[in-house]
């Protein structure tokens, strides 16, 4: 293999790296959607006047100018399906669609920072008070509520004046222009069902917190920063007897699923079970490549190895000295270690240097025995394998018997 | 829920400004309007469950009561770590807090070794009682890691690991007019003596200077330690570091730690480096990273030459589960090694790591600090694998986790000999292939079945004439090197896991069997030689937690009969410790 070609490949690969921060493609145009993108220069006031849907005004103000006056004089198009079901030829034929959408589609307030808006201290200092979760998505009977644009005016309306704060009209304070398709992705999806109504409290009576769950809301800077609950934190819960009963257990499928199927998936998966069982990537391939992982973040594998500091550099050993590959068993030293050896000795070199192998191999060995007794029968193990015996005799001491020079031939 | 951090009541603003709406109306109604008032609403009033009071925009609190309003559950503050007892405290910090100032564990062990004797002779040996080795052999050890941060000092850190080995002595067997000879251990260790020893002991300092200097990110470490470079070096000395956001720096000198040995007469080693890595990504927003190590040895002893290697390792990662890597290693200004690497993963389960590694030879034999061959003819001072030959290894390993519950790892990999049709090949160098995989699938929660399978291929020389007929006690010659050595194995494994949980109570079961196969180097008509051994073995070990801070262990290991050694039935070991974290 050219070996000097490796850093040629790589810088070569290095220019081909696109840079980043590029805009990401624009999404396909859809005739019958409205593009913010695509009306970025333009105001939102212009056409989000009050909570009455763009363009109820006599088509005011799509058809002002030299926007859409065009198509609102010529035949129907599909732009009429931007507000209308279907395209028709008599006018008011076409009953509206639902404003505002509510479907996956929805810009979503892109730029809202839930950190910003949960730092007590921070939020305190500014105004005078601060603002939980139930604030903004107060519980219910039907569970917590999707803020809308009131819940924000509480604070934002420019009444109020909150010191610091945008206002209402800042659109672009919570809605960022974008060319990215926002994807509402479903959580609870097929058979699962999940009510928060029947989470307020746990079996103790203790109030189950929103950040038990959603552990990672309050850092998230942006709406894009927010992250699903995982399942593994429902498993804390539903594995304490003193916080669930046992018939809600993580590993009992119907008590998230509504059905079982008997496949292998029937199997509480790893990530269903205890916080203290074996991490879900700690898989048989983790136990040979963990360099990275361990590099990244020792202070996670300190959790649990408990032999480790945590401490965030240079850790390898703490935990090496102590655990043994998999392979090295009982009989490693006395018979497996020497082929592994050879065809690896870079791998025996991370552990061991030099004097560890001749700590052993200067002794003599088991099968030597008596003293007197090898030299004339070491043949029978000789013939089935010499290897062991040139690891540490060289020709020159074994010439002498076996060419005939030496007094002690027998 | 709404805390007012002043003492000023938190009154709703809808009823606030209702009050003074009302107010207004009524000192206004005496008097004539000097304009119609303007009823048009130009903004949407606030929400009637408006609870929330801005401190700048105070209102005058209202006159009258408020209606109750129903009381909406709110949570409650959680309880500070510290007020809770220590089972939930434990369950809510995971397994352990690293964050504690102090934490430290303790290990004591004891270990039996021992070989049931057969009452066979070997194959080398007649039947020898009582002084081939020791039936049983018995010793203690034990462990004490003990870490510290933030202790007196908020700035030092320190991490001190021992050892300790408690061994009687080995026995002796002396025959009339010979000199006592040591009696073999039945498993060969490399420590036979009591030992108590720092395997690493270190003190850290970070964040001591001022900040406006622009090295708070400097930190130095002084004692007995590992040095990640071109080699994993036990070193004891001193390392000055920067650990930078674009770049980081290090520099190390001290005295090489041999580990596993007290005889350090001829293992002087004066080792000195640095390393510097740079990442273009925070730089210049490639994703690239520069990383540049370079080691010196410096021997105190004679005869032991000083070596230099140098490293350069450039990270390619294009994306965050996508890494190419590209390294060369030199020794002495002459290049030693080159590696290829490609790590990609998916789904944190599902990896994959393709890596080409030559060797060339001009690298090290052994260790980075063994560069030359012994002189034959002094006494052997080590093992002779032969001249280091140039070797390319490809390999490939895979692994994925299905469903959660079906844990799947392949490998497999080739080794080339490059040396020339000119340079004697050697066993030591031999091109292999070798092929293996595991699966391990979880039954139910607590329970999980695995297999795995291994073989290797080896490439050997063929002898010109056949094999060497052999007449006993006559001595024959010597194969070439690169015709000895085994010609392949295969193991086949397999084993049975119980957990309750990592700090409950676990067990573990496993059996393989194992096939060495060996050229025919020598025949004998008349006493046929074996070309294949047959071994098994097997290990039960079971771990179980008092508490969470107490855990005691046992382990038992156990070979069948083996073919090579007739003298004994098979290998056992026991092991016990129990283990006390905090």
């Amino acid at each position: 293999m050219p070996g000097h070609l490796v850093i040629a490949v790589v810088a070569l690969a290095a220019a081909c790296t696109p840079q980043h921060g590029a805009d990401a493609p624009q999404p396909a145009h859809d005739a019958t959607r409205i593009s913010h993108p695509q009306h970025a220069r333009i105001a939102c006031e212009a056409c989000h006047r009050g909570a009455a849907r763009p363009g109820s005004d006599e088509h005011r103000p799509c058809d002002d100018g030299a926007c859409h006056r065009a198509d609102f004089l010529g035949a129907p198009t599909r732009l009429c399906e931007v507000c209308h079901v279907r395209v028709t030829a008599a006018p008011l034929g076409a009953p509206l669609k639902p404003y505002p959408v509510e479907d996956a589609w929805q810009a979503e307030p892109s730029r809202f920072s839930h950190r910003r808006h949960l730092d007590s201290a921070a939020v305190e200092s500014r105004v005078g008070f601060h603002v939980t979760c139930t604030d903004c998505h107060p519980r219910s009977d039907a569970g917590p509520a999707r803020p809308d644009h009131a819940a924000c005016a509480r604070c934002h309306a420019p009444e109020v004046a909150l010191a610091g704060s945008p206002r209402m009209a800042d659109c672009a304070a919570c809605h960022a222009q974008s060319s990215r398709l926002r994807v509402r992705r479903r959580l609870i999806r097929d058979d699962l069902h999940f009510d928060h109504t029947r989470h307020k409290i746990d079996r103790r009576g203790a109030t189950i917190r929103c950040e038990d769950c959603h552990t990672q809301t309050a850092s998230a800077d942006e709406y894009g920063d927010l992250v699903a609950p995982r399942v593994e934190s429902c498993v804390g819960c539903h594995d304490d007897s003193d916080r669930t009963p046992g018939v809600m257990r993580m590993r009992i499928c119907e008590t998230c699923h509504r059905q079982r199927t008997e496949t292998l998936t029937s199997i509480a998966p790893r990530n269903h079970l205890p916080l203290t069982e074996r991490p879900l990537d700690h898989t048989l391939k983790f136990r040979r490549d963990h360099a990275v992982a361990a590099e990244q973040n020792a202070a996670r594998c300190a959790t649990c190895h408990t032999q480790m500091s945590g401490n965030p550099q240079q850790a390898c050993d703490e935990c090496h000295q102590t655990m043994v590959p998999a392979d090295h068993r009982i009989t490693w030293r006395e018979l497996d270690h020497g082929s592994e050896a050879a065809a690896d000795r870079e791998r025996c070199a991370r552990c061991h240097v030099v004097e560890f192998c001749t700590s052993c191999h200067r002794q003599r060995p088991l099968s030597h025995g008596m003293v007197g007794t090898f030299t004339t029968e070491h043949a029978h193990l000789a013939r089935i394998d010499i290897r062991p015996c040139v690891a540490c005799h060289s020709e020159s001491f074994c010439a002498p018997c076996h060419t005939g020079q030496s007094p002690r031939r027998p | 829920m709404t805390r007012a951090r002043t003492g000023a009541p938190a009154a709703p603003a809808a009823l606030a400004m209702v009050a003074a709406l009302a107010a207004q109306t009524a000192h206004a109604e005496p008097e004539p309007a000097a304009h119609p008032p303007s009823l048009k609403v130009t903004h949407e009033p606030p929400p009637r469950h408006l609870r929330m009071r801005p401190r700048a925009a105070a209102v005058p609190p209202p006159t009258t009561t408020p209606p109750s309003r129903p009381a909406i559950p709110m949570p409650a503050a959680p309880p500070r770590l510290s007020e809770l007892d220590a089972r939930d405290r434990d369950e809510l910090a995971g397994l352990r807090d690293v964050l504690a100032p102090v934490s430290f564990s303790i290990t004591v062990g004891y270990q039996v070794d021992g070989a049931r004797p057969s009452g066979r002779a070997s194959l080398d040996a007649p039947l020898q009682v009582g002084r081939d080795y020791d039936a049983l052999r018995a010793y203690g050890f034990g462990e004490l890691f003990f870490s510290m941060r933030g202790v007196a000092v908020d700035s030092l850190s320190a991490y001190i690991a021992l050892r300790l080995d408690a061994t009687a002595p080995p026995d002796v067997f002396s025959a009339p007019g010979q000199p006592a000879t040591r009696i073999a251990p039945p498993i060969p260790t490399w420590f036979e003596r009591s030992t108590f020893e720092a395997r690493t002991g270190w003190a850290e300092v970070k964040d001591f200077l001022p900040r406006r200097l622009g090295l708070r990110k400097l930190r130095v470490r002084g004692g007995s330690q590992y040095i990640y470079g071109p080699w994993v070096l036990h070193l004891d000395g001193v390392l000055v570091a920067y650990d930078g956001d674009i770049a980081s720096a290090s520099a190390y000198v001290g005295g090489r730690h041999a580990d596993y040995t007290t005889d350090l007469t001829a293992e002087r080693y004066l080792a000195a480096g640095g390393t510097l890595r740079v990442d273009l990504r925070k730089l210049v927003g490639l994703p690239i990273a520069i990383t540049g190590e370079t080691l010196s040895l410096t021997s105190y002893a004679a005869d032991q030459p000083d070596s230099a290697h140098r490293q350069l390792a450039i990270d390619w990662q294009p994306h965050r589960d996508l890494t190419l890597t590209g390294q060369l290693r030199t020794l002495d200004d002459k290049l030693a090694s080159e590696r290829l690497q490609l790590r990609a993963r998916y789904s944190d389960v599902t990896n994959l790591v393709f890596e080409v590694v030559r060797r060339f030879d001009t690298d090290w034999r052994w260790d980075p600090s063994l560069i030359v061959a012994d002189d034959p003819t002094v006494a052997r001072r080590y093992l002779d694998l032969g001249p280091v030959l140039p070797q390319v290894v490809t390999s490939l390993r895979a692994g994925t986790l299905i469903a959660e519950n079906v844990d799947l790892v392949a490998r497999g990999a080739i080794a080339a000999d490059l040396s020339g049709s000119d340079v004697a090949r050697s066993s030591f160098s031999a091109a292999y292939a070798e092929l293996g995989g595991a699966v391990e699938v979880r039954l139910r929660r607590t329970f999980a079945l695995g297999a795995s399978a291994l073989t290797r291929q080896n490439s050997r020389v063929d002898l010109p004439g056949g094999p060497i007929p052999d007449v006993r006690l006559v001595a024959q010659p010597l194969p070439p090197s690169a015709a000895t050595g085994e010609l392949s194995f295969t193991e086949i494994g397999a084993r049975a896991r119980m957990s309750l949980g990592a700090r409950r109570l676990s067990a573990l079961l496993e059996v393989y069997g194992r096939r060495t196969r060996y050229p025919a180097l020598y025949i004998d008509p008349t006493n046929p030689i074996p070309t294949s051994e047959l071994r098994g073995g097997g290990r039960i070990s079971v771990e179980a937690w008092i508490g969470k801070r107490l855990k005691l262990s046992a382990a038992y290991d156990a070979t069948t009969a083996i073919d090579l050694t007739p003298e004994i039935t098979l290998y056992k070991s026991l092991r016990l410790t129990m283990t006390g974290t905090y």
